[in-house]
């Protein structure tokens, strides 16, 4: 009895030690082989997202227009962004700029110049994509001026005395290239036209050279075909008298203080943009492509050299 | 489930089990790495795809520039475009699934738009714009960057997906891992499990059976097994339990069986007891009734001796108190007679012849001679039958039945005297020779009649013994010694010895039996010893002794304690009168 108990319990315990023995040999296994097999850190994507994207468009076509724009591309982006996005439609440039600089918005559709003057008011934001023309194929486009197909006018110099419209002042294509250009020329429009006036949006500045308010007004070519292919210009009842050299297009910009996994988020959604998806800048795009602080250079020298001669003439 | 079947079938499962698991797990194994495999060989060459790829763009963005700078409309730009075509139609074969082909596709449709453009305003204005140029350039990088992005993201996409791939590797790696721990914790469970459910209940079940074999063994039959198992056990443990019910049965009937014979044995034991009890007293009934019957012949001897010798003694007594008192007288007379015939004779100097004559025939002178020696001799005689009268009253005690101090030598000498006729020497043989050692005893307090009774036993037996040894053997000396010494002042013995033949063992040891003789039949009764033996060993808490060797003698040693308890005297009552040698009888 005594030796039967004591031999049960030899052989429970060499159970014991075979069981031990396996797990230990199974653990010292797995350590070994998770050791070999040592998975280097993921790659964390993040995919946190914003938790709604506020984008600031600048108030270029008339409210309902730009309502019928904005949709589409709301849909679009808050689809492949699968984020809220709120559009927010500023008053006007300065209110764009404000924002910006504030931090109220996160994304924006600027004007080149609207950009450099946020820039300026110390908004951290960095170019994202700018559209590209589909007349041209390129993301510049280039400023003209306008008359009335029957106007005497054909170069910049006659227009001297005559009645004009410049879009606005913060306007590239409705104020810097023009008056710029008539700069170069040496022609101070608000000393030699007989008339300069600021309607506010491409759309009125047409508008005014169409009733004849003015005799020549200032905007870009990408609007004005965009009228013309919209309807609501007839090709053959204006002329273009001037056209600027390429200038930089307006572009979006996105706040630096975005996650930079979702700036490129955002970039890629842009880039992907499907064809037929409005301008919301009233331009006809094919699309976007990426833009670089420097692409703006050109501008930024352009405004460095108004503004000292501005200055100068003050 | 029988124990065999358990192990075969957990067995089985267990082979099954480890087969099917890491065979599985071996092929699933195989089949994730191969497709593993494939999958990461895909996504390397889609990586290599797109830098190549790259490679290409770059290439055609730098002829693009060419073209813009230089107006080279011969470039071969549109080779460019083709070959990057190509490539981006490898790499979609490679990833079919890859949506940033078709966005680099379109970006590179900007591309070659822009390129045709430019091809065309060279055609129209050889002459460019430096604004324009640079604006071309930076559209022309701006293409090129979104293509890099896109390619990008796709390398990314590889290089993430390798990483998936990896882990997915690994985590195959590790479920193939989990899986042959599963397996192994599996074979583990099935030992331990096996162990518990086979091993276990059969190492307890044996246990049971050992305690049970055990307790059967102490003798508890009543013991049963309770092992429901349902295996081999089970059977064993039923068949044991069955054993043990029968055993039981056996056993109570051997106990029954037993519990009789212990009975008859019992009751055998009580007769045979009864029996030895019944012989024991038949035995002692018996020797009793000889002792009785010893005693009564005894007795009826004894008392019809005992009143014959008080009788003749007293009768004898009287005559001779007549012949022994008036010897005297007559020896008066007979003098006076002879005194006055003296004086006739002087005074009648002649007498007659009829008185000479007379005195001639009478011879007178002979007479006066010879009778006063005939009535000295006739006292003598008459004295010596007192004598012997004295003697028998004094043997038969018939006044003595008490305890007395009484001397032994007397009564000795007593007995001697009664035996003289036997010992004297006659002319036909000679005397026994007495030889007597006494030494100073004390009185001693004893029946004296029935000592002197032994006394008359031995001596006489001995005297026997002489003269049958001198009568058969011619034995020329016989003796007899009579000794006597007190032993440490408290008890006298007697040694009484004669140089006779002896006698055998065999007679030693029945010489005290009643009834047991040697003697021819009618010579003897065979009490004599025995009754010697009652006399001193029961009556007088003495011993008695025989040493003797055949052709040495006999010697009968008795010794009596000088004082006697007194409770023994009452025994005695019966024998006031009665003990009394039958050689006395005889003699007499």
């Amino acid at each position: 009895m005594r030796k039967n108990n004591s031999s049960l319990n030899k052989s429970a315990a060499f159970l014991l030690v075979t069981i031990v023995a396996f797990f230990y040999a199974g653990c010292s296994n797995r350590v070994s082989t998770t050791n070999s097999l040592a998975i280097p850190p993921a790659v964390a994507v993040s995919n946190k997202n914003i938790s709604a994207l506020r984008i600031g468009v600048l108030p270029t076509q008339s409210p309902e227009e730009q309502q019928r724009m904005i949709e589409p591309l709301k849909e679009y982006l808050e689809e492949s962004l699968e984020t809220k996005v709120n559009f927010r439609v500023a008053s006007d440039y300065k209110r764009i700029v404000e924002w910006l600089a504030d931090g109220e918005i996160d994304m924006a559709y600027v004007a080149g110049v609207s950009y450099l003057e946020a820039l300026e008011a110390g908004a951290e934001i960095e170019p994202l994509v700018a559209p590209i023309d589909k007349y041209t194929g390129r993301p510049w486009y280039r400023a003209a001026i306008l008359v009335k197909a029957d106007s005497n006018i054909k170069t910049l110099h006659q227009l001297r005395n005559k009645r004009f419209a410049f879009v606005n002042k913060s306007s590239t294509s409705g104020y810097l290239m023009p008056f710029s250009a008539l700069n170069k020329l040496g022609i101070n429009p608000e000393q030699e036209f007989e008339k300069v006036i600021y309607p506010g949006t491409h759309a009125k500045t047409l508008e005014a050279l169409k009733n004849g308010d003015i005799d020549a007004a200032a905007t870009n070519i990408p609007y004005y075909r965009k009228q013309q292919t919209m309807g609501k210009l007839r090709p053959e009842e204006f002329r273009v008298v001037w056209k600027s050299p390429p200038i930089p297009p307006s572009l979006i910009v996105v706040s630096k203080r975005l996650p930079a996994n979702s700036i490129k988020k955002l970039k890629t959604s842009f880039l992907n943009t499907p064809e037929g998806l409005e301008d919301i800048f009233g331009g006809q795009s094919a699309g976007y492509t990426t833009i670089i602080d420097a692409d703006y250079t050109p501008i930024r020298e352009l405004r460095a050299k108004l503004s000292l001669e501005t200055e100068k003439v003050k | 489930m029988k124990i065999f079947n358990k192990f075969i079938l957990s067995s089985a499962f267990f082979a099954g089990l480890i087969a099917v698991g890491l065979t599985g797990s071996s092929l699933a194994r195989n089949k994730v790495t191969a497709n593993i495999n494939v999958k990461l060989e895909n996504t390397v060459q889609a990586i290599e795809a797109a830098l190549r790829l790259e490679i290409v763009l770059m290439q055609e963005i730098d002829t693009l520039k060419d073209d813009v700078l230089i107006d080279n409309n011969n470039s071969d730009i549109k080779e460019h475009h083709q070959e990057f075509e190509i490539q981006l139609q490898k790499l979609e074969t490679l990833l079919p699934n890859a949506k940033e082909i078709q966005d680099i596709r379109r970006r590179h449709q900007f591309l070659v738009r822009l390129s045709n453009e430019i091809r065309k305003s060279n055609e129209a204005s050889p002459n460019v714009d430096l604004d324009d140029l640079k604006q071309d350039f930076r559209a022309i990088n701006s293409f090129a960057k979104d293509i890099k992005l896109f390619l990008g993201d796709l390398t990314d996409r590889n290089h993430e997906k390798i990483i998936i791939v990896q882990e997915e590797m690994d985590k195959a790696h590790e479920t193939y891992q989990r899986v042959t721990y599963g397996i192994i914790i599996a074979i583990v469970l099935i030992f331990i499990s096996q162990f518990f459910l086979i091993m276990l209940p059969l190492i307890n079940s044996l246990e049971k059976l050992q305690k049970g074999a055990s307790a059967i063994a102490t003798g508890k039959l009543d013991y049963r097994l309770n092992i429901n198992t349902k295996d081999e056990l089970e059977q064993l443990a039923n068949e044991f339990n069955r054993m043990t019910g029968k055993l039981t049965e056996s056993y109570s009937e051997i106990i029954e069986r037993s519990g009789e014979l212990l009975k008859l044995n019992r009751n055998l034991k009580n007769e045979i007891s009864d029996r030895t009890q019944a012989q024991a007293e038949l035995q002692a009934t018996l020797d009793e009734l000889k002792n009785t019957q010893a005693q009564l012949i005894q007795t009826e001897k004894m008392s019809s001796l005992g009143q014959m010798v008080a009788g003749v003694a007293h009768e004898i007594n009287n005559p001779v108190s007549f012949v022994y008192g008036n010897i005297n007288h007559v020896n008066d007379y007979v003098t006076d007679i002879l005194e006055l015939i003296e004086l006739y004779q002087q005074e009648l100097s002649s007498p007659g012849e009829d008185i000479e004559e007379k005195l001639e025939d009478m011879e007178l002178d002979f007479v006066k001679e010879d009778l006063p020696k005939i009535l000295a001799s006739m006292k003598m005689g008459a004295t010596r039958i007192r004598e012997i009268v004295l003697s028998l009253r004094n043997f038969s005690r018939l006044d003595e039945a008490d305890m007395k101090e009484v001397d032994i030598h007397e009564g000795i000498e007593s007995t001697l005297l009664i035996l003289q006729n036997r010992l004297k020497s006659k002319p036909n043989r000679t005397g026994i020779e007495i030889i007597k050692n006494y030494n100073n005893l004390p009185k001693i307090e004893c029946y004296p009649g029935q000592l002197n009774q032994t006394f008359m036993n031995i001596l006489s037996n001995a005297i026997d013994v002489l003269e049958e040894g001198r009568d058969t053997f011619g034995m020329q000396n016989p003796q007899i010694s009579i000794n006597t010494e007190l032993i440490d002042n408290k008890k006298i013995a007697v040694r009484i010895a004669d140089n006779g033949m002896g006698m055998s063992e065999e007679v030693k040891n029945k010489l005290f039996d009643p009834f047991f003789t040697t003697k021819p039949v009618g010579k003897g009764t065979g009490l004599g010893l025995s009754i010697t033996y009652q006399i001193i060993v029961d009556k007088h808490q003495g011993k008695l002794y025989c040493v003797s060797e055949p052709g040495k003698g006999t010697e009968f040693i008795i010794e009596i304690p000088q004082h006697q308890k007194r409770e023994s005297n009452e025994v005695m009552e019966s024998e006031k009168l009665g003990v009394m040698s039958e050689e006395l009888g005889v003699m007499s």
